[in-house]
């Protein structure tokens, strides 16, 4: 499978999980964009060398996934390449910090290893949750979540219409991508002498296709941008006290060393 | 070049979040100015096509890898750098959201990043003023590479000053500019090269398309304090500067306050004595959120104890097997109730 037919699986995945009926779906976007953030903020606020305070920020990750009972397997794929990331600028970590800060069963512990697992759980919790924000609400309703922020419309219209014409412009770049390789068997990639012809190509049958949209638009009484909706069935008492709830357990998890406190027992 | 949310303190996370704020907030009066609703699906239709383009793999000759289009000045030659950049914001929300390319709270810092620079110093500063006195297939080359080489350099160069102001890394800062700025030379060269040879094409077959900034049409009297030459030239300069000077003075100073500070001073920080800045620093000491910039000491040891993290694993286990039971307690109801 080529990685645009990956990319388009994805999506398609993407697309169906916030149809499911969860506790986190019924939910207002607009309480869970909230919690999202906060989540993250508060995350990544953590001191580099406090690790078990970042482990703590694990209980609510695991609490939103439960609520939203939703797979793993796409969100550790997403990971891949951040690992990558965070490998290369925590590793320097475990160079130039040598401090000996503590000892786990008689085994000295450097400050570099202390902030390298930081950095990395860091990473993990920030897109894991926010993997659980977006199969649990969907790009529309995110849109209408910054709508009722007071988001500017025209950047709404723009993000809903890529998200429209995302999966049909993967697939033209598949079957341009798939006709050049049936047509030089073996090649990897597209050859210089076709880079500008190729992507070109591409770009004016996108402005042609824009023009034609623009037109289908108008005939449906297109005016400059869309009105978004909130989902039908959103439980609103249910909404607030996940907002206030979360909000708490965050800001406890934050303030309080809960795991060393256990630990010590 | 995305940052991840676990790269950014939420201080620099703000401060980029009000700059490219402000950025898109001029973009959109600008737009609005122009009031041309067909403009909206193109926008939405070339973001679409970005994203699509991207994914398609350009095989560097005489290597094993491949590169792709750079993205913000592609659109910007297109569609102008006001539009250009909404439409920009458009894509990176998008890959944030659905690919995780790039944290929510790092939002702003990579709109900076990658659509402000290619965008703004890109469109404005590169393909306007090269274009001023027309158009040519010449021209489009030298500005895609120079644009798309600048452009990259300075997001780079952002990622870097991003994240040591974080205080995420011990990479020390010079470390980090020699191999981020390096590798995105070369990055940006190639970009270049493809953006380049599509935009050529377009140029070919449908130049109305490019964008020129109004400026191709202006009589030769007309024309501003910048020549071609000139451009190139000062363009050149800034490159080189950004590249090579400023990291070697960002070695010998790594913050220019401090450095003044401790001229006048003596010390790095200044000191504040008396009952208000005490009463101000046990507020602040009690109800800090965000102890990396030094509202609490980001140094101590505390949080690595041993049994901290034993403690820790068990009450994720705990909570991840209580959330099993609970959903396995709710489906076997359900099935009932069926």
């Amino acid at each position: 499978m080529s990685n645009i037919q990956k990319t388009v699986k994805e999506l398609h995945v993407l697309d169906d999980l916030p149809g499911k009926n969860t506790f986190l779906t019924s939910l207002h976007p607009v309480a869970k964009l909230l919690v999202t953030i906060l989540y993250i903020a508060v995350l990544v606020s953590f001191p580099k060398y406090d690790l078990t305070g970042t482990m703590s920020m694990a209980v609510v990750l695991v609490i939103l996934l439960n609520m939203g009972e939703m797979p793993l397997r796409n969100a550790f794929r997403k990971l891949r390449v951040l690992m990558v990331l965070l490998l290369f600028l925590g590793a320097a970590n475990l160079f130039y910090d040598q401090t000996i800060l503590t000892q786990w069963v008689g085994i000295p512990v450097t400050g570099g290893v202390v902030s390298f697992l930081t950095l990395y759980l860091k990473g993990v919790f920030a897109i894991t949750v926010s993997y659980v924000f977006i199969t649990s609400t969907g790009v529309e309703q995110i849109c209408y979540a910054l709508q009722v922020f007071k988001a500017p419309g025209l950047l709404i219209t723009v993000v809903m219409l890529i998200y429209r014409y995302l999966i049909l412009f993967l697939k033209e770049a598949e079957n341009v991508s798939l006709a050049y390789s049936l047509r030089a068997p073996g090649q990897k990639g597209i050859h210089i002498k076709a880079w500008g012809s190729l992507a070109g190509a591409l770009l004016l049958r996108s402005m042609d296709r824009a023009e034609e949209v623009y037109e289908s638009m108008v005939l449906r009484g297109f005016s400059g941008h869309f009105h978004l909706k909130g989902r039908e069935r959103i439980d609103y008492s249910k909404s607030i006290l996940f907002g206030i709830g979360m909000a708490a357990a965050i800001v406890l998890m934050r303030l309080i060393p809960v795991f060393e406190w256990i630990g010590s027992l | 070049m995305h940052m991840a949310d676990a790269l950014v303190a939420p201080a620099v996370a703000g401060t980029m979040y009000v700059c490219s704020a402000a950025a898109a907030g001029y973009s959109m009066k600008k737009v609005k100015e122009i009031n041309e609703i067909k403009k909206i699906p193109v926008m939405g239709v070339m973001g679409a096509f970005v994203f699509a383009a991207q994914m398609i793999n350009f095989t560097i000759p005489g290597t094993g890898s491949s590169g792709h289009l750079c993205g913000g000045m592609l659109i910007s030659a297109v569609l102008g750098p006001y539009a250009g950049f909404i439409t920009m914001i458009g894509v990176l929300l998008i890959q944030c959201l659905l690919f995780a390319d790039g944290g929510l709270l790092a939002f702003g810092c990579n709109v900076w990043n990658m659509a402000f620079y290619g965008c703004f110093i890109g469109a404005l500063l590169i393909w306007k003023r090269i274009m001023r006195d027309g158009m040519n297939k010449k021209k489009i080359v030298v500005a895609s590479v120079l644009g798309c080489v600048l452009t990259l350099q300075l997001g780079a160069f952002s990622v870097v000053l991003e994240t040591t102001a974080s205080k995420i890394t011990e990479l020390p800062f010079t470390a980090f500019l020699a191999v981020m700025q390096p590798i995105h030379l070369a990055i940006g060269l190639m970009e270049g090269v493809i953006t380049a040879l599509v935009l050529s094409f377009v140029y070919e077959a449908r130049p109305e398309l490019l964008w020129t900034g109004n400026c191709n049409r202006t009589e030769k009297g007309k024309i501003g304090r910048l020549t071609y030459r000139k451009t190139i030239g000062m363009i050149g300069i800034l490159a080189f500067i950004i590249a090579g000077v400023f990291s070697l003075y960002a070695s010998a100073f790594p913050d220019g306050l401090e450095w003044s500070i401790a001229k006048m001073t003596g010390g790095t920080e200044l000191k504040s004595h008396g009952g208000i800045y005490n009463l101000a620093d046990k507020i602040q000491e009690a109800f800090a959120l965000f102890p990396d910039y030094n509202f609490r000491s980001s140094d101590s040891a505390a949080g690595t104890s041993f049994s901290g993290i034993i403690g820790g694993v068990a009450v994720i286990v705990l909570c991840a097997v209580a959330g099993k039971a609970v959903r396995a307690f709710r489906n076997r109801k359900v099935k009932k109730d069926e």
